[in-house]
């Protein structure tokens, strides 16, 4: 059923995502071409006009991209659709992990796009072993500063993937806890969903500001060691928290379904 | 365990309302059982806790000896008052859902009925008259070879001829293993086709019986006793 | 078309008397088979269960039998048939009278009506 589920919630985005993410690789295709136009590579306000629009169409894809999939959710769920959704024999935990999964494969297909649009428009000679090299030295500093480069890659790809999880699912957790209320749910929804988000970072910087005024890192913050422990200190701390934040969302959220649903 | 629906003290409150009141039923198979009664009865409330939409205060329901979960998900087909459907999709695709999700679904079935309506497959619920969407809908829920149909106000604001169409595929879809819980307002339209029917009433029973009882025992059509018993 | 039903009468007893009609005024005929509950259900738009009811009492009264696999038929009892067809016109000319008694005619004055009426219609 999960795969089913997964199938469908694929199905159902796909299309009108992928024709907002295509149309931003066509804005990048033609720049690159309009740029290329001798007559017009003098004119520096050209520059400037295409970059501005360019970078307003990357906005708005990015939140367009993050309020659709929250949309999606909060419809298919919590609105008429939701007749449907819970009476599939299927247990609420699968459909939280099957939009979930989905959202994150869609917010990295969207960030892939945008970096892929990014190199259309000023991709030029050499600019890839440029970035090999620069990839590079920033691994070779690394390990000269005592830093395990395979530990610091698996880290970084474990938030990664934390990040994709957490982002859907801090949604799910605020559209779920407006349906707790009796009227203006959308609201709730939306003033949980700040409310969180500032809750969370408040507590990232009040630990990392915890750690630095510490002691052992604060006075080896410049020296290499102590680079070291305080990029492995943040780089856990933040998977950790990261996790402990998707566990707790998610078990609020299927908390809610399995006990608290009140469709109208 | 002979019935297919059995509750038990079953109560819902909400913050301040008491939307059911110590209900007991039992509902047997093969049955084409009416739920009546008026707004605020707690009609909606019951077949919500029965479809699992919704928890009860205290009490409890089985379905086929089971308490509402992905089991008896599968065995129960409910047609919603609503459109629960996504609108963009196809008709073709529907049923591609329906087969994925629901093991007893006849897709054969379906497409033969939809033929006879003339509804194509690529066509989408967008595009439909309200009436043909309420006739889509139905379609999907009496194709699948459920234990137990839950049609919430399956001829409210349709047409006389999309009605009769309704009522008729109902009673040729009746197999003896099987209940139709039919919850609505219009019941003289539906009478003739009740075996039994429960009165709810400010979240109780107000009665449940068959229908050719209650017209030998009190003279009257179920339609007319409805309103005497809910005249204010 | 839905069978005509009264709202306040049980259905079983309606339909046990419209098939009945039925066999006396030769839509079925003695020997004849009769379609299946669901469909018959269908076609009144009444509940299965209803219409089976019926199908059993008019079993029991000898108007219908069933033949294990092949299905339900309506007698070959001729007489039988008769008999119900003859107690149902009968049934339905003591209605009648008592109308007209109601209207003031007696059992005479309502038969010369009749003849007239005939008489007119020949015309």
């Amino acid at each position: 059923m999960l795969g089913k589920l997964v199938k469908h919630e694929w199905k159902a985005i796909t299309k009108p995502l992928a024709i907002m993410h295509i149309a931003l690789i066509l804005m990048a295709i033609i720049g690159k071409v309009l740029l290329n136009i001798e007559v017009l590579k003098k004119a520096d306000y050209v520059w400037g006009a295409l970059l501005m629009l360019y970078i307003l169409a990357v906005i708005t894809l990015e939140i367009g991209t993050q309020i659709y999939l929250a949309v999606r959710f909060y419809k298919n769920m919590y609105t008429d659709e939701g007749y449907l959704s819970f009476t599939l024999p299927v247990k609420s935990w699968e459909h939280i992990l099957s939009k979930t999964f989905i959202s994150a494969v869609w917010t990295l297909i969207d960030i892939a796009v945008v970096i892929l649009s990014i190199l259309i428009l000023v991709m030029y000679k050499g600019m890839g072993t440029e970035f090999i090299e620069g990839f590079l030295g920033v691994l070779t500093e690394l390990s000269e500063a005592g830093i395990s480069v395979v530990w610091f890659m698996i880290r970084l790809i474990i938030n990664g993937v934390l990040y994709l999880i957490a982002l859907p699912l801090t949604y799910y957790f605020s559209i779920s806890i407006g349906q707790l209320f009796n009227s203006h749910k959308m609201l709730a929804s939306v003033i949980t969903y700040f409310i969180t988000i500032n809750v969370i970072q408040v507590i990232g910087t009040v630990v990392s500001t915890i750690m630095m005024v510490n002691t052992t890192y604060a006075d080896d913050v410049i020296t290499d060691s102590g680079m070291k422990g305080f990029y492995n200190g943040i780089l856990d701390m933040g998977m950790i928290g990261n996790l402990i934040t998707c566990v707790g969302f998610w078990l609020v959220v299927n908390y809610i379904m399995n006990k608290r649903l009140n469709l109208e | 365990m002979s019935c297919l629906i059995e509750t038990r003290g079953l109560n819902k409150k909400f913050k301040n309302k008491m939307a059911l009141g110590d209900v007991n039923l039992q509902l047997e198979r093969g049955r084409i059982i009416g739920l009546l009664g008026p707004n605020g009865s707690g009609k909606s409330t019951l077949i919500k806790i029965i479809n699992g939409l919704m928890v009860p205060t205290s009490g409890e329901v089985l379905i086929n000896g089971q308490k509402p979960g992905v089991e008896t998900k599968k065995i129960i087909s409910y047609l919603p008052e609503r459109t629960y459907l996504n609108e963009w999709m196809r008709v073709r695709e529907l049923l591609d859902y329906f087969c994925d999700f629901y093991e007893d679904f006849r897709r054969d079935r379906a497409e033969v009925m939809l033929k006879n309506l003339n509804i194509s497959m690529d066509d989408k619920l967008k595009t439909m008259s309200k009436g043909t969407k309420e006739k889509v809908q139905l379609i999907l829920v009496m194709s699948r070879e459920a234990q137990l149909y839950i049609l919430d106000e399956p001829i409210g604001g349709v047409d006389p001829a999309a009605r009769d169409y309704i009522l008729k595929t109902i009673i040729g879809n009746y197999n003896e293993n099987a209940t139709v819980l039919l919850s609505t307002h219009l019941i003289s339209d539906i009478e003739n086709i009740l075996d039994e029917v429960i009165f709810l009433q400010y979240g109780q029973i107000r009665f449940h019986a068959s229908v050719d009882d209650i017209r030998m025992k009190e003279g009257k059509s179920i339609d007319q006793l409805f309103r005497e018993v809910y005249r204010c | 078309m839905a069978w005509t039903l009264n709202a306040d009468r049980p259905i079983y007893t309606q339909l046990v008397e419209k098939i009945q009609k039925d066999i006396v005024s030769g839509i079925y005929k003695a020997g004849d088979k009769i379609p299946p509950v669901r469909e018959l259900a269908t076609e009144a738009a009444v509940n299965p269960n209803t219409m089976q009811k019926a199908l059993v009492e008019l079993e029991r009264m000898g108007l219908l039998y069933t033949q294990r696999t092949s299905g339900r038929f309506v007698t070959e009892d001729g007489e039988m048939i008769n008999k119900l067809k003859n107690e149902m016109a009968s049934e339905q000319i003591k209605i009648f009278l008592e109308n007209m008694k109601q209207l003031g005619y007696d059992t005479e004055e309502t038969i010369s009506i009749i003849k007239e009426l005939d008489k007119e219609e020949e015309e």
